[in-house]
């Protein structure tokens, strides 16, 4: 494997690349992640800040 | 019979060149508090309690976590811990915890056959599977049974969240209405209290005393390869913790809490590699005594990674820590692919979702993880196409070809891509499209951390991660039959079959104790007494089925079973035990085991294996390059 080719290809690129704009996989990726947006919401519309005030651990291992 | 011959003739070719099949357990401590109770404290400890009752295991009652017991065997140990009330809510009168108001247990020591573990409350093994739960630190704890096999770690590891969710279920239901316990596959609260989940592989006597005494680059390789590795295990998480720079979001739960590069310590000044001494391979004085498997193995537990939910990420987890861990046993280390500063690059590293930061190496060049993880890749496949991982590491072709096509996939920086596969990357997709539908929402907001909290929540209707599994988004390693499986039934090709198959046959009672490489029995006598007998289950690569299935299958009582299968009978063996570890350690206690660990690496260093440094034979091993003794190759 050329690494150097692999890190001049890496300094290519652009640091991140937008997901909302790609291919067909891409739109079929964000369709399936649609299966998420009901316990997103669930959590959005819940007392987030009772949560994390409960949400006390004790430091363990 | 021919299965059975073909395995012996297996390990005994891995050990006529020192190598051990890399075994693998885990222990995964979760988050867990009551939503709806409140008190100041926390309710860590109710909730971990719950959830403990639910689950069916043996013993029912330790004997080391009961009230204080007069038998013979329990009355020598009470004078290490006696005032102390562990589990009944007043530990901070046990005489190792530490620190003062804020302080914390130190780490576990073992003397004899007895292990005292302030920090383990509860300990059930599971006959069905022959894993365990028992709370550590008011964290319900979830053991995985000893695997050989990366994907039966994967099935194995989703057993057992599915074995805690029923807990969950049951427990849930007896709480009065506004209450309801949370579980979370998390690292940390986001509050800067960090909890852990530990890999427990399996590697040769030899080879631990080269990490930790002898050649410690090769300990640094182990560092190098471990963080740069956070691209793919890592679970993600928002902010950061414990006074680390302010960042949005990393691809780590358990960075920010690594403080040092090796030690023994797992609840404060945590290291990247941790030295904990502690093989579970049979007793540890008989550990440099003979040239048996209680003296050629030792258990790396590692402490590093997150607990994740992908099972991309956890096949590879293991599956490729199995060939890392195999090159350091066979000397195959190539000491250029080494960081300058390992906590510096894991700091740069987990906070830059981009993966595009780097750092620097002794060699003065500078890598991203990503080129660092190609490297290491390159390497692995050499060294696998070279025969270096027959008979160590099932499926080791099929872990390098998902490995590299992992690393492609984050190489295109595409993030629905990549969240099919890690769980970082799904995290950081779900919030990001949180706050496009909310765009009032900011990293900082509650919302967010919350979303970051309940992502890995095992409640299938609260937690992202499933509701991503259910659409079919998630690459899957295992079949759900497969799962199901190692839920009511253990690991075959390991000592957890037997471990398994014995609690099932005993009677309620008859467990007297057990831990990962002993059962102790209590069975009753037709005279009215009693006979203690132990089974020693020394070598997690023995007790299989294929070895054991024959006695445990032909019937008889237990006792006949114990009989065909070595138990020894305690009445003399106690006091022997007790004898040999009290007059060999002075009479202290404290030093008979891991609280010295201090003295790890000056143990190690004198080199008191039985046997030779790891080498392989020049004839036979084409990788190593290097000169007589086994010289790393480059």
């Amino acid at each position: 494997m050329d690494m150097r080719r692999r890190e001049r290809r890496d300094e290519e690129r652009p640091a991140t690349q937008d997901t909302a704009s790609g291919t067909a996989q891409h739109d079929e990726a964000y369709q399936l992640l649609d299966a998420g947006r009901e316990a997103i919401d669930r959590a959005l519309s819940s007392d987030s800040e009772s949560f994390m005030r409960s949400n006390r651990q004790q430091g363990g291992q | 019979m021919k299965r059975a011959m073909e395995t012996v003739s297996r390990h005994k070719r891995t050990q006529d060149r020192n190598q051990v099949p890399k075994l693998c357990g885990a222990d995964v401590e979760l988050g867990n508090f009551i939503l709806g109770l409140h008190r100041p404290e926390g309710t860590c400890y109710e909730a971990s309690h719950a959830l403990l009752r639910e689950i069916d295991g043996l013993p029912v009652v330790s004997k080391h976590h009961a009230p204080l017991c007069e038998c013979q065997l329990c009355r020598p140990i009470h004078g290490s811990w006696e005032g102390s009330n562990y589990g009944q809510g007043t530990w901070r009168s046990d005489p190792l915890y530490v620190g003062g108001s804020t302080g914390t247990y130190r780490d576990s020591f073992r003397s004899g056959s007895v292990v005292y573990d302030p920090q383990d409350w509860g300990r059930k093994f599971l006959p069905t599977n022959g894993g365990c739960v028992y709370i550590d630190l008011n964290h319900l704890e979830l053991c995985v049974p000893e695997v050989l096999r990366a994907r039966d770690h994967v099935a194995a590891w989703n057993a057992m969240l599915r074995i805690a969710r029923q807990a969950l279920d049951a427990a849930n239901a007896k709480l009065p209405p506004g209450q309801r316990i949370q579980l979370l596959v998390t690292n940390s609260d986001g509050q800067s209290h960090s909890f852990g989940s530990h890999l427990n592989m399996l590697i040769t006597r030899a080879a631990w005393n080269n990490l930790f005494g002898r050649k410690l680059h090769q300990m640094l390789f182990l560092a190098t390869y471990q963080i740069s590795s956070l691209i793919f295990t890592g679970a993600g998480k928002v902010g950061s913790e414990n006074r680390r720079p302010a960042v949005d979001f990393q691809l780590s739960q358990r960075a920010d809490f690594f403080e040092t590069l090796t030690g023994s310590m797992t609840t404060f000044h945590r290291p990247v590699i941790n030295s904990r001494d502690e093989s579970l391979c049979g007793r540890r004085s008989y550990e440099h005594s003979s040239d048996h498997y209680r003296s050629r193995m030792a258990r790396l537990h590692v402490i590093f990674y997150d607990a994740t939910l992908s099972e991309v990420s956890n096949f590879l987890k293991v599956g490729v820590m199995q060939i890392i861990l195999s090159m350091i046993e066979a000397q195959y280390v190539n000491p250029n692919l080494v960081l300058d500063d390992p906590l510096d690059a894991l700091g740069r590293w987990s906070h830059d979702p981009t993966l595009t930061a780097r750092a620097k190496m002794i060699s003065g060049r500078k890598l991203s993880a990503l080129e660092l993880q190609f490297q290491f890749l390159e390497q692995a496949r050499r060294f696998v196409q070279a025969g270096g991982c027959s008979g160590t590491v099932p499926d080791c072709e099929e872990i390098l070809n998902l490995w590299e096509d992992t690393l492609v996939i984050l190489e295109s920086r595409e993030l629905a891509r990549m969240a099919r596969r890690v769980d970082w990357a799904l995290k950081l997709l779900v919030i990001k499209q949180a706050m496009e539908q909310r765009p009032a929402l900011t990293w900082t907001s509650p919302e967010i951390k919350h979303l970051d909290q309940i992502f890995g929540s095992i409640d299938p209707l609260i937690g992202l991660h499933w509701a991503y599994e259910r659409s079919g988004f998630l690459e899957r390693i295992v079949t759900d039959d497969e799962v199901e499986n190692f839920i009511m039934n253990p690991p075959a090709n390991t000592r957890a079959w037997t471990r398994a198959m014995l609690l099932r046959r005993a009677q309620a009672g008859e467990v007297d104790d057990v831990d990962w490489d002993f059962i102790e029995f209590r069975l009753n006598e037709r005279d009215g007494g009693c006979r203690y007998r132990r089974l020693e289950m020394a070598s997690p690569l023995e007790h299989t089925e294929s070895s054991n299935a024959a006695v445990i299958q032909r019937g008889g009582s237990l006792a006949d079973i114990l009989d065909a299968l070595g138990a020894t009978d305690m009445e003399n063996q106690s006091q022997q035990i007790w004898n040999e570890d009290w007059h060999s350690t002075g009479g202290n206690l404290a030093h008979s085991g891991n609280l010295t660990h201090s003295g790890n690496l000056a143990e190690a260093s004198t080199g008191r294996s039985s046997l030779p440094a790891a080498e392989l034979d020049q004839q036979e091993n084409p990788l190593n390059q290097g000169g007589r003794n086994g010289h790393e190759t480059t």
